[in-house]
């Protein structure tokens, strides 16, 4: 049977501008780039320190030696910080023409004005627009650019929450970000508020052999509400870029948060990005991921369900296509009493790549009434491609209930032959059947994003 | 005891995950430093079984004479080179299998060879009884030839209150058509160190059924490796265990799909007790040319106590389109709807815990086709499972 599922079709994303005018800061990881890094941005001392603290951890950890390979990735050959020639502006109007038709092109200032509560645009190193609506800004929600919450009115708030939960001990490309990093964005939704529509932070990354490392802290104070979108892109180069960013989310007792990802960097991206969350009591998380770029990826958000009652879902897909290794997936760990957790992976390999579904499962000892159930599926459509399950569960309590299914298969014969005899052809009856198997991602999607994962999925089919 | 306290890496992760788990492999810290060798001697062994005593360096040859070919390799799991560094893999690895080598004293492996089309359906029996304080190693070779059958019960056995070492090295090697069922029940007393390695190759049609009882012991390791290389060979691991005390179970299960049509079953039903923590491992290896070869695994774990561990890291590894590859994981503790129907017919929760227990080893041991080794199972877990 023929191979007639596409790749993801890149071209929306490929396109790039020159980086005339823009400040760059020479390739290597040196205490001198990390100073001159704090003094562009005008660290207070604290941070400044924290940033030399990370190099020195930085430096005398080891790379990952469990995960795909990142051999082709040089320090040396990376600049951490490119700041394109605007400041941050609250009106696309003031926008450079260049980044702002980027974004355009990407569909931001259009999904802001229809269905955005706030929108944060990142080019490079540096948030280029940040704005909120006026209605959403009276409810007391703060949507900032990191570097102006480091300074401003929620300072110590910063200061108490920033890389609390990923220490830059956590592992290496969590002390590299601690080191260089620069933009993202700072929420805070108040208790009781609840955010009707999302907001959403756009991370471009223009620039060649260089890295983001934008950090995202969120705060959702008690029983309030947030949905936040977070996209990500580049074009594409033939050397290393790198994204090593953080993800920081407080759910507060009673909170909900929902954060959904569409990733899609171009396909010589290392996507060494880490996400966690903390969920008090009677709180809420829910990580809606697609991983469809890099040329290699290690992505695992963490859950940390710390107060009683506290709930989490994780739903994701990941799509591998020709020379992507993408090692994806998600931690739970279950501290509160009556914990719950649900994982549903799905993903797809294809044309040579690999998928790698990762996750693991930790009942504490005081998660007395716990319960997990994960649910994984891979599907392969060609021989040249991998698939790999690594799961695992630690069960430290007997008042827990863990339940795991993974499934690892092809496109059905059988499926085909029923659509093929309701007089759908074998293309069709094949993306059919991958576009019912993504489904569970894409309708946990707003419609806007759901259409633009199934733009990345593209299922276009050969002989039609 | 005579002890050895090199750290040994026994029952490795096919591929590494996260090393603060730590999951990615078993570490042994002593084994003693000479165990004895098993005197064994099998009374009246069937026409067309032949049983001989060989030197290790005649084992490699043997090896390479009669198994099918399975060189050491680079294996490329998620793109990630793992070094396989066994010319004939077994499940705990190369570092037990060099100590079994050098440990003993003597130079001894037992060959059992099973001649072409000889189909012997009564079991043969192979008993170890260890005493307090025993220290013994076993090595075998068995080679089943083309569409012979033997079933071989395996029991190691002592005291209930000994201490002591029992090492099992079993390295099988299944002609085309070959059917083996190898029983292993290990009965020995809480204060046993175990070490239970096998390693099999499976040639077109073979099948090999393990049943795997691990009912004593303080510190227990077990590793089964099958190369599933032949058309349609099939591979199936019962396995049911009994962990208490301060007990740690370490348990590794790698199959690997060479042949087309090749399918493999794996289920593990377990209760962990007390203070006891346990790990699996298990493995299914979908290579490059297994077309429509299918592989399913299943764990179940009863907990009985706030004070167990219980790991379980159960992968499916995959580079060929055509196949079909399952896990199922149910961990908890007793079914409250259960355990309340049962007291409502006037049965105490314990009584009830104790018949689940029971029930759930049963289940396992039905696999065991005699009816003496089944009835010595049930004793013993009656005898602990309170």
């Amino acid at each position: 049977m023929g191979d007639t599922v596409r790749d993801v079709d890149r071209s929306l994303y490929d396109f790039r501008y020159d980086e005339d005018d823009f400040y760059r800061i020479e390739s290597g990881l040196t205490k001198d780039i990390v100073l001159r890094i704090a003094k562009e941005k005008n660290d207070p001392a604290w941070m400044r320190d924290f940033r030399l603290k990370s190099l020195e951890i930085y430096n005398r950890s080891q790379v990952p030696q469990w995960g795909p390979p990142i051999d082709g990735l040089d320090m040396d050959h990376i600049a951490t910080y490119v700041r394109p020639n605007t400041g941050m502006k609250g009106s696309w109007d003031e926008v450079p023409d260049d980044i702002k038709n980027t974004f355009e092109k990407l569909g931001i200032p259009q999904a802001e004005r229809e269905s955005l509560a706030g929108v944060g645009a990142q080019y490079d190193s540096e948030l280029v627009y940040h704005n909120l609506q006026k209605e959403v800004a009276e409810q007391g929600v703060i949507y900032t650019d990191l570097e102006s919450a480091l300074v401003g009115e929620y300072k110590d708030m910063v200061k108490e929450h920033f890389m609390k939960l990923v220490p830059p001990t956590d592992h290496k490309f969590a002390a590299l970000h601690g080191a260089v990093w620069s933009g993202g964005s700072f929420v805070y939704v108040p208790k009781g508020v609840k955010v009707e529509i999302p907001l959403q932070s756009y991370f471009r990354l223009n620039a060649k052999g260089a890295g983001q490392f934008e950090h995202t802290l969120i705060i959702v104070d008690e029983g309030a509400d947030l949905h936040f979108i977070e996209g990500c892109s580049a074009p594409k180069y033939n050397e290393a870029n790198l994204h090593a960013g953080c993800v920081e989310l407080y759910v507060r007792k009673n909170a909900r948060l929902r954060y959904s990802t569409i990733e899609n960097w171009s396909k010589n991206m290392y996507n060494l990005n880490t996400k966690r969350a903390l969920v008090e009591e009677g709180a809420r998380m829910e990580w809606i991921s697609g991983s469809f770029g890099s040329h290699t990826s290690y992505l695992y958000p963490t859950t940390i369900l710390k107060g009683d009652g506290g709930h989490c879902e994780f739903t994701g897909i990941t799509f591998a296509g020709e020379g992507q290794n993408l090692d994806t997936g998600a931690k739970m760990i279950h501290v509160g009493k009556k914990t719950s957790s649900y994982i549903n992976s799905k993903s797809i390999s294809k044309s040579g790549g690999v998928s790698t579904y990762r996750s693991s499962i930790q009942i504490m000892k005081t998660a007395k009434g716990a319960k997990s159930s994960v649910d994984c599926a891979s599907l392969m459509l060609d021989s040249r491609s991998r698939s790999d399950t690594i799961p695992a569960m630690d069960v430290r309590t007997s008042d827990a209930d863990v339940g795991h299914e993974a499934k690892i298969g092809r496109i059905s014969d059988e499926a085909v032959f029923y659509l093929m005899s309701r007089g759908i052809s074998e293309a069709e009856a094949r993306a059919m059947i991958v576009s019912g198997f993504a489904s569970p991602v894409s309708k946990e999607l707003p419609l806007e994003y759901a259409a633009e994962m199934n733009n990345l999925i593209k299922l276009e089919m050969e002989n039609t | 005891m005579n002890k050895k306290t090199k750290t040994k890496r026994i029952g490795i992760l096919s591929v590494p995950t996260w090393n603060k788990l730590q999951m990615n492999e078993g570490l042994v810290k002593t084994l003693p430093a000479h165990p004895e060798n098993v005197e064994t001697s099998f009374q009246g062994l069937p026409n067309g079984v032949a049983h001989f005593t060989i030197s290790s360096a005649q084992v490699e040859t043997y090896i390479k004479n009669h198994a099918p070919s399975q060189p050491a390799e680079l294996i490329v799991a998620g793109k990630t080179p793992i070094h396989h560094p066994q010319a004939f893999a077994t499940g705990l690895g190369k570092e037990f299998a060099d100590y079994a080598k050098e440990a003993s004293g003597e130079d001894i492996t037992h060959l059992v060879s099973v001649e072409k089309d000889t189909r012997i359906s009564d079991p043969i029996l192979w008993g170890i009884r260890c005493e307090n304080g025993g220290e013994s190693i076993t090595r075998q070779l068995i080679h089943v030839k083309e569409n012979a059958e033997i079933v071989l019960i395996m029991t190691a056995e002592s005291p209930l209150s000994a201490k002591g070492f029992s090492g099992i090295s079993t390295r099988i090697i299944l002609e085309k058509g070959a059917n083996m069922i190898l029983v292993r029940a290990q009965m020995l007393g809480k204060g046993f160190q175990v070490m239970d390695d096998i390693g099999a190759s499976l040639e077109e049609d073979a099948r090999l059924k393990v049943v795997h009882m691990e009912l004593g012991g303080r510190e227990v390791f077990t590793g089964v490796h099958a190369e599933l290389i032949g058309k349609r060979a099939r591979f199936e691991n019962r396995a049911g265990y009994l962990a208490e005390r301060d007990s740690s179970f370490d348990m590794t299960v790698n199959v690997i799909h060479r042949g087309k049509e090749s399918e493999s079953e794996i289920a593990y039903d377990g209760v962990l007790k007390d203070r006891a923590r346990k790990i699996l491992r298990d493995t299914i290896d979908f290579r490059s040319g297994a077309g429509k070869a299918k592989g399913d695994e299943q764990e179940n774990v009863l907990l009985l106590s706030d004070d167990v561990e219980n790991k379980s890291m159960p992968v499916i590894l995959c580079e060929e389109e055509d196949m079909e590859g399952r896990h199922g994981a149910t961990i908890g503790r007793l079914d409250e709807d259960m355990l309340f129907y049962l007291t409502t017919r006037g049965i105490d929760p314990e009584e009830a815990a104790r018949m689940m227990v029971r029930a759930r080893l049963q289940a396992v041991a039905r696999h065991i086709p005699d009816h003496a080794t089944e009835a010595r199972i049930y004793n013993y877990i009656d005898g602990h499972a309170g």
